[in-house]
């Protein structure tokens, strides 16, 4: 070590406690497992098992917290870890353009929170400080943000004055936050009852599970029950349930959303359980998303996301940044990123109806080749034939929802019927572009344009659907793509 | 500005054609694709033959019908399909016997570049040029079949404009 040691720091001593917590869930879970493997008079031998396994995990949490040190420099954050294999890792303050910040349940309890060192790399993981306390996170984002500013002797003095001359761009209300949730409506409580099943069930005793036994036992009642009155309750029940899981869902990951406007990008903060601060910095947004639904746009509301470089605690790399908004809330967020609410409608350009066609030709094969295999083995296959009208309906409505727009140096795509987004994408953020034209698009003239963009994550490629030929060569040789000489 | 309506391949002389040794690189590897798919139709019609009786002799007989067409006419058909033409800031690549591609990628956009050789490649004296981008899509632009030195030299071109942070 080059520094006094007095001056490296270790991670907040809550750490390895939260480490042996987090592991706590998975020896009990373990625990039927180990009792059904050993069989049923050895659950002490089992539980032995488990407080060895938990006394192993809490070693370990130790003597990894006992090697892990870091050392805020001047210039440079330093990382040594590992307990056998040393790592030392430098980040000079130059490359790191934000500290973002992540606490999950326990972590808050303990007032800890996971630093992540964002670097301008594409991606990866660059630094992680697991876990610090709130503070010294602070004391860390002023120190390099201090650097950044070119004054890296005043640390402890400015703490206060940036935390509150951040802008705040966007808000979550708590009624905002219930209309979210109730839009979020999700029957995935069904799916995890079923993994839950499955993974209960095995420690059962086999014929528990046996429906024919279940029938048997309960067959005459469940005829009884099954009249048209609990059906419409059991559907009353669906809906319930689908809407308090929306609302759930929504509510711990939104809650307290709060976008602000630092220095370098936009911060986000948000969640009820993890508690997550997020920095986007600027220079790595690629292009922006507004999307919504059919019905929410029919009552005004918008959701909008960003497309960026690098990490957001790995789920990706696009950034809620207004989860449910209307078009002015979309505004001022819109001015930081240089960018422009999207035109209305009537200014876009349509796209070939060519498209219709060509939908029409392909689903009609497609649906007659379905019809004529299904029908060597199903005499009602003429039942197939109602997806016809929807076949034929669909891209008439796609097409319609369908259109781009070149305004300077964005570029508007707008995009779907039942879910409609307009992507918002900065011309010169173009990374490569390609026509593409397949069989059936070439009988009609047709071409497509799909567009690559960095960091792709929100429905990449950005494809412009079956333009006119001509058109198509016109917008990636002279707008999208201008490489001629 | 140049006259966008035409079509851009090689036929209509728009287009650089690759090295005309690709013709025999794609032969060459289309000779070996398609052998183990031929062996395994062989074993599998003539165990099929021995267990149930009916003659395989057609399918063996399509199956080498399907395998001179792959040899004889596809390589032709797909070297000719191919073609490139280096503008002032970019370069733009055809593609595509079906599936009819023209990508562009823009200089200043590329992040690296690979030249690549097989050992096919290699005997014919061609090299695959390949332009890694930063976006998800086309992350990796391949032009297979030029002439060695040529490959170099459109590195080499290109290398200039390569830009080492993002923007």
């Amino acid at each position: 070590m080059s520094e006094p040691p007095e001056s490296w720091s270790r991670l907040h001593p809550a750490t390895f406690a939260i480490r042996a917590l987090e592991q706590l869930p998975q020896f009990v879970l373990g625990l039927p497992a180990a009792a059904y493997f050993i069989g049923n008079s050895g659950i002490m031998v089992a539980l032995l098992f488990a407080l060895v396994g938990i006394a192993l995990s809490v070693g370990l949490a130790y003597l990894y917290w006992l090697r892990f040190a870091y050392h805020v420099g001047e210039e440079q954050l330093i990382i040594e870890s590992g307990i056998l294999n040393r790592n030392r890792r430098t980040i000079p303050f130059d490359r790191i353009q934000d500290v973002s910040l992540e606490q999950k349940l326990l972590a808050r309890l303990f007032g800890v929170s996971v630093a992540r060192i964002e670097t301008g790399g594409s991606g990866g993981d660059e630094g992680e400080l697991d876990c610090i306390s709130r503070e010294e996170a602070d004391r860390l984002r002023d120190r390099i943000r201090a650097y950044r500013a070119g004054s890296a002797s005043e640390t402890d003095t400015t703490n206060e004055a940036t935390e509150v001359s951040e802008p705040v761009l966007y808000t979550m209300s708590i009624g905002r936050l219930v209309i979210a949730g109730l839009f979020n409506f999700s029957l995935v409580f069904l799916a995890v009852l079923g993994g839950v099943w499955q993974y209960v069930g095995s420690y059962l005793p086999s014929d528990y599970l046996d429906p024919r036994q279940w029938i048997d036992t309960y067959g005459d009642q469940a005829a009884g029950l099954m009249t048209a009155l609990p059906i419409l309750w059991f559907a009353l029940l669906l809906i319930a349930i689908g809407a308090i899981t929306g609302l759930v869902r929504t509510i711990a990951r939104e809650f307290g959303f709060r976008l602000t406007r630092t220095e370098t990008g936009l911060r986000r903060q948000r969640g009820l359980f993890t508690r997550t601060d997020v920095v986007i910095p600027l220079k790595r947004v690629q292009a922006v998303v507004i999307s919504t639904s059919i019905l929410k746009r029919f009552l005004g509301w918008h959701g909008m996301a960003v497309q960026s470089l690098g990490t957001d605690g790995g789920a990706g790399t696009n950034h809620v940044v207004a989860p449910l908004a209307h078009t002015d809330d979309l505004k001022p967020i819109l001015d930081e990123l240089h960018s422009r609410p999207p035109p209305p409608d009537d200014q876009f350009e349509r796209v070939s109806p060519g498209l219709i066609y060509r939908s029409w030709l392909e689903d009609g094969i497609v649906l007659g080749v379905v019809v004529v295999g299904v029908s060597l083995f199903w005499t009602g296959w003429s039942w197939l034939l109602l997806l016809a009208p929807f076949l034929a309906i669909a891209p008439v409505l796609q097409y319609r929802a369908h259109g781009y727009c070149i305004d300077g140096d964005l570029m508007f795509v707008r995009r779907g019927f039942w879910r409609p987004r307009v992507t918002i994408l900065p011309l010169d953020r173009v990374q490569s572009a390609s026509l593409v034209r397949g069989l059936t698009q070439r009988g009609f003239g047709l071409a497509t344009l799909a567009i690559g963009t960095a960091g792709a994550s929100l429905g990449s490629p950005l494809r412009i659907l079956d333009l006119e030929e001509p058109v198509a060569r016109r917008l990636l040789g002279q707008r999208v793509c201008p490489v001629g000489s | 500005m140049t006259d966008v309506r035409t079509v851009e391949d090689v036929d209509s002389g728009r287009l650089t054609p690759l090295d005309p040794h690709q013709k025999a690189v794609l032969r060459v590897r289309s000779i070996i694709a398609g052998l183990v798919p031929l062996i395994i139709l062989s074993v599998g019609a003539s165990i099929l033959e021995r267990e149930a009786g009916f003659s395989s002799l057609w399918i063996i007989g399509a199956g080498i019908f399907l395998y001179m067409a792959t040899i004889l006419l596809l390589p032709e058909r797909r070297y000719r399909r191919w073609g490139y033409r280096q503008e002032g800031q970019g370069i733009r690549i055809a593609s595509g016997l079906i599936v009819r591609r023209e990508t562009v990628v823009p200089y200043d956009r590329v992040q690296h570049i690979d030249i690549s050789r097989g050992p096919i490649e290699r005997f014919f004296g061609v090299a695959m040029l390949t332009l890694h981008t930063a976006g998800s899509y086309n992350s990796t632009v391949d032009l297979p079949g030029l002439a060695h030195e040529d490959a170099e030299r459109m590195r080499d071109e290109i290398r200039t404009f390569i830009r080492h942070d993002l923007p």
